[in-house]
């Protein structure tokens, strides 16, 4: 049996999560059983290697060469998170694979497990999702009881544990290493690198961290084979991949393209957004998440993929395509994620903790129409001191993605200045104030 | 382990592998700012102000927690490590009260040192400081939490030296405070510790709180009298009265840290009841006499015992509380009259306590090891009390003169020693209680705080002890007190005692001045 090549198999639903059944009956758990039955692991990061996957969770780094730098010749417990804490605004393409097709994304961190000869994989779910919680917990026991997990699995003397774990309402304990310091049960603070968590991860143990996407398109790669997926898109940006619609457009919500597809078509596009709401012009698109750089209405004609998007001075990211129509008020924009960041900054490092929060009150200010000739100045300056000098890349994230909107908007920020006060209407984006 | 090869500021630097870049700084005299790294405790590298250049990296990396590499080339004076610097200070003073005229630490306050270099005297930050409340968090401790920069210094130090746990951070971000659960506040014996590694003023001593600007204080070098361990330390004095103890770094004794027994325990001997005068017993108990008349009563007392019963029925006791030079100078002094038999008071023994990182010794006095190993030189032997108890009983011990100084509430354990049997028996010491000792002269000696000299500590680790203060009142200092004897006793006493016993340590066991500090 072939199975498709998509992460929304049709017949399946969030509403009601994939049982086992279903899942086997198109072709789950047969890569399972090919990896195991081939009883090479290596062969699985061949596989993944061929397929030229890289990472959904948001740095895109290629998936077979994180696994190798897995020490093979470890004694030990070994481990691979799957990254299921999916709090990048604007992103929810995650959530929808854990409610509706659990044992995909299972099958995909079991796979990982074996590549990386891991003793045990664990889930790191985010608190917010008590659906997927259950959805996933069903899945893992589902598949425990017939063997698929457990010791010996198959009779082929490989044994591998799953446990779920829950976060606690954290957007930081998404980022690879405040994702082990949680899972361990500590404050989700994220560690110096190096180490890296392939030396030393989860309770000082060689560990590979994937997101949940990444892990859901290994059970394809194993099956159909490397080619068949990177066949999909382009090289270097290959396989199928989730696009999170949200904002100022007529059909926001989840959707499956090639990465071939551009920021123009994702929005206006039948297949997809179907249009900016209102049918106003677009004025900004932020493709991945809050965390990626504002690309400007001229500047969306780029397909929406790795390479593309750095390109363009941005970033795939989450995936979270965010789009802003021209009435949106982007001091509004920048001040609400500055905001986002201010709540979810963990608070260790001196740069971030008290320069994100000194530049949420400037770009509050000059909203409310308190603003200064010169704050965008000061408010670009500390961002640019917080990139770079932190212990994770949420520093970066900041720095990037408000300062980005500050330069592109630059004279929005003058004119809130000049009028002492915002232009624009007062629905939409607003600050949160808290 | 092999020796990595690197170049710091254009030095060449040669380091055991595994060293970080700041301690190997460190080790060619390059001081790379910091505040979350603290050599007793582990590196979280939070702080972000030790960041230094590598050739060949984009990025400026953490020094405290990046290790040498074979040729790495590494810049610590660029401008854009100076930029890097100056923009953490600017973070951190943005939402820092600065209120260093109320403040405690100011003098000696890693923030406001670091201002001179790195800092600015005018602000760019116009916006509200998250303000944070002033909160006890121990018995000694309070928290401006307000003036806490989060280097996490206090939550590790009772993580991993104390075990004890007792602080942590709560909240998130600009938010975050430093968090003691309402029902186990910091009560381990080592907690004044978390006061001394603070870098700022967020935790304070309510000891010292507001006592004196630091800059007014003397500081002096010297070695804890508390127990065996003799930890090195620091004590802070004004105007002859001690305000406080710190410890000094000293691999081979302390390492970085003191208990809080010790740190505390001047009050121990110090204040209300302190022996501040020569008593003589007569005819109506206790009576204050002068000096002259004390070491003439002693000296004719002692004198007369060893005419009539000879040399060896004089004994000495010496003192654990007392110096090396004490001790020795009591030995000699009695072993020249003839004397054979001495003994040593033992010191209180509770049991020791220990923790991840820190061990306090059970034995109570900090010279326990170096007056025994002293006395035994001089005398050759030394008699348990109980048999110097059994030769008062037979008659053959008929004086006694004993040197004492153990802090209030420790007297010396003299019950069983019959000294009702004995013709005379003198001590040197501190406190009399009212049980009183059955003693025919009573000495006020010196604290250990009031005393120059040597001590040994349970290791054999020899430490040099400084005096802070006078004796109060009449007393003095033992050693003094000893001299003065001797000098009455003249006939007998060796002419180079003095010089005798000052150099012996000098010469015989290498001490050296000064345990390593970290000042
Ligand atoms: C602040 C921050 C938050 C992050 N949050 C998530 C997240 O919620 N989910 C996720 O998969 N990756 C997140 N990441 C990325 C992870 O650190 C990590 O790169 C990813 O899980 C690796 O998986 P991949 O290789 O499969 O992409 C975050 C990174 C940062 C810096
Ligand atoms: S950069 Fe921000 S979020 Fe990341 S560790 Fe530092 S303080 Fe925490
Ligand atoms: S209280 Fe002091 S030692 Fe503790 S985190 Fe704050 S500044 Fe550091
Ligand atoms: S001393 Fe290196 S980051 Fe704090």
């Amino acid at each position: 049996m072939t199975v498709e090549l998509t992460l929304l198999p049709a017949g399946t639903s969030a509403d009601h999560p994939e049982t086992l059944d279903a899942y086997q009956a198109r072709g789950g758990y047969a890569a399972w059983r090919i990896a195991l039955g081939r009883g090479d692991p290596q062969r699985v990061i061949d596989e993944v290697q061929r397929s030229g996957l890289r990472g959904r969770g948001g740095a895109g780094f290629p998936t077979a060469r994180k696994w190798s730098f897995m020490p093979k010749d470890g004694h030990g417990p070994a481990f691979v998170c799957c990254n299921a804490d999916e709090s990048e605004p604007g992103t929810f393409k995650d959530r929808r694979l854990l409610e509706a097709t659990p044992h995909q994304v299972l099958e995909g961190l079991l796979l990982a497990c074996y590549a990386v000869r891991a003793t045990c994989g664990y889930v790191f779910l985010r608190w917010e999702y008590p659906r997927a919680a259950r959805a996933m917990q069903a899945a893992i026991d589902e598949a425990t009881q017939i063997g698929l997990i457990g010791s010996d699995v198959l009779g082929t003397g490989y044994s591998v544990e799953v446990r779920l774990r829950k976060g606690a309402g954290t957007y930081i304990s998404g980022e690879e290493t405040g994702l082990l310091e949680t899972t361990e049960g500590k404050r989700g603070w994220p560690r110096q690198k190096p180490p890296f968590p392939a030396a030393r991860g989860l309770f000082g143990m060689p560990t590979t961290v994937n997101n949940v996407e990444t892990l859901a398109c290994v059970p394809v790669i194993v099956s159909e084979g490397g080619e068949a997926f990177a066949a999909i898109g382009l090289p270097g940006n290959t396989g199928p991949k989730l696009y999170c619609l949200s904002g100022c457009v007529r059909r926001p919500g989840l959707y499956e393209a090639p990465m071939t597809v551009t920021l123009r078509e994702l929005i206006l596009d039948d297949r997809f957004g179907g249009g900016v709401a209102d049918g106003r012009p677009p004025k900004a698109v932020i493709p991945g998440g809050s965390s990626a750089p504002v690309l400007r209405a001229e500047e969306i004609d780029v397909p929406a993929d790795f390479d593309h998007l750095q390109a363009a001075g941005s970033m795939l990211g989450s995936a979270g395509v965010m789009v802003l129509d021209d009435r949106t008020c982007m001091v509004r924009v920048a001040a609400n994620a500055c905001g986002f960041f201010d709540h979810e900054s963990c608070g260790q490092c001196t740069p971030c903790r008290e320069g994100v929060h000194w530049v949420r009150q400037i770009l509050d200010r000059i909203e409310s129409g308190r603003g200064r000739p010169g704050d965008a100045d000061v408010a670009i300056d500390r961002l640019d001191a917080i990139a770079g000098q932190t212990i994770c890349p949420f520093g970066e994230a900041v720095a990037w993605g408000v300062g980005s909107i500050i330069r592109k908007f630059r004279e929005e920020f003058d004119e809130h200045i000049r009028l002492r006060g915002c232009p624009f209407p007062a629905w939409g984006f607003r600050s949160n104030g808290s | 382990m092999s020796d990595v090869r690197l170049t710091i500021d254009d030095r060449e630097v040669v380091v055991p592998e595994g060293t970080t870049i700041l301690e190997a700084a460190r080790s060619v005299g390059i001081e790379i700012p910091h505040f979350c790294y603290h050599p007793g405790l582990s590196a979280p590298s939070n702080c972000r102000m030790c960041l230094v250049e590598v050739q060949g990296q984009d990025k400026l990396v953490p020094s405290c927690a990046t290790a040498v590499a074979d040729g790495m080339v590494v810049r610590t004076g660029t401008p854009r490590v100076h930029e890097s610097h100056r923009s953490v200070m600017e973070f951190y003073l943005s939402n820092h009260p600065l209120d260093c005229p109320v403040c405690d630490q100011a003098g000696e306050c890693v923030l406001q040192d670091y201002s001179y270099g790195w800092g600015s005297a005018t602000s760019r930050f116009e916006e509200t400081k998250v303000t944070q409340p002033v909160k006890d968090v121990g018995p000694d401790i309070v928290l401006y939490a307000d003036r806490c920069i989060m280097c996490t210094r206090c939550v590790r130090f009772l993580r991993e030296v104390s075990g004890t746990g007792e602080l942590s951070v709560i909240h998130r971000g600009v938010r975050s405070e430093i968090h003691v659960a309402g029902d186990r506040p910091v009560t381990n014996p080592l907690a004044g510790n978390i006061v001394d590694i603070c870098p700022v003023g967020a935790l304070c001593s309510k000891d010292f709180l507001f006592k004196c600007r630091v800059w007014w204080l003397t500081s002096t070098a010297s070695a804890c009298p508390r127990c065996a361990r003799a930890c090195s330390i620091r004590v802070d004095s004004s105007e002859g009265r001690i305000l406080r103890i710190k410890p000094r770094e000293n691999a081979a004794v302390n390492g970085m840290w003191i208990c809080d027994e010790g740190r505390f325990a001047f009050r121990q001997w110090h204040g209300a009841g302190r022996l501040d005068v020569p008593l003589v017993n007569g005819d109506r108990g206790f009576t204050h006499c002068d000096w002259d008349e004390a070491i003439a009563l002693a000296a004719r007392s002692l004198r007369q015992v060893a005419m009539r019963y000879g040399g060896e029925s004089v004994a000495f006791i010496g003192s654990p509380w007392a110096t090396i030079e004490e001790n020795m100078l009591l030995a000699r002094l009695f072993v020249s009259l003839g004397a054979t038999m001495g003994s040593l008071w033992p010191a209180p023994a509770e049991s020791p306590q220990r923790f991840p990182g820190f061990e306090i010794s059970g034995e109570k006095a900090w010279n326990v090891a170096g007056a025994r190993r002293t006395l035994m030189d001089v005398a050759g032997q030394l008699l348990t009390l109980d048999r110097l108890a059994d030769e008062i009983e037979r008659g053959r011990v008929r004086a006694v003169y004993a040197l004492g100084g153990a802090y209030r509430g420790a007297l010396v354990p003299c019950d069983d020693l019959g000294l009702e049997l004995l013709e005379f028996f003198a001590i040197q010491t501190c406190f009399v209680t009212d049980k009183g000792l059955k003693a025919n002269l009573i000495l006020p000696g010196a604290s250990p705080y009031e005393k120059v000299g040597t001590v040994r500590n349970e290791r054999g680790v020899l430490q040099e002890v400084n005096a802070v203060m006078s004796p109060p009142g009449q007393a003095r200092r033992d050693w003094d007190i000893l001299m003065a004897l001797a000098k009455a006793l003249a006939a007998t006493v060796d002419d180079d005692l003095t010089r005798a016993v000052l150099d012996r340590p000098a010469a015989q066991w290498n001490y050296t001045r000064s345990a390593s500090g970290n000042e």
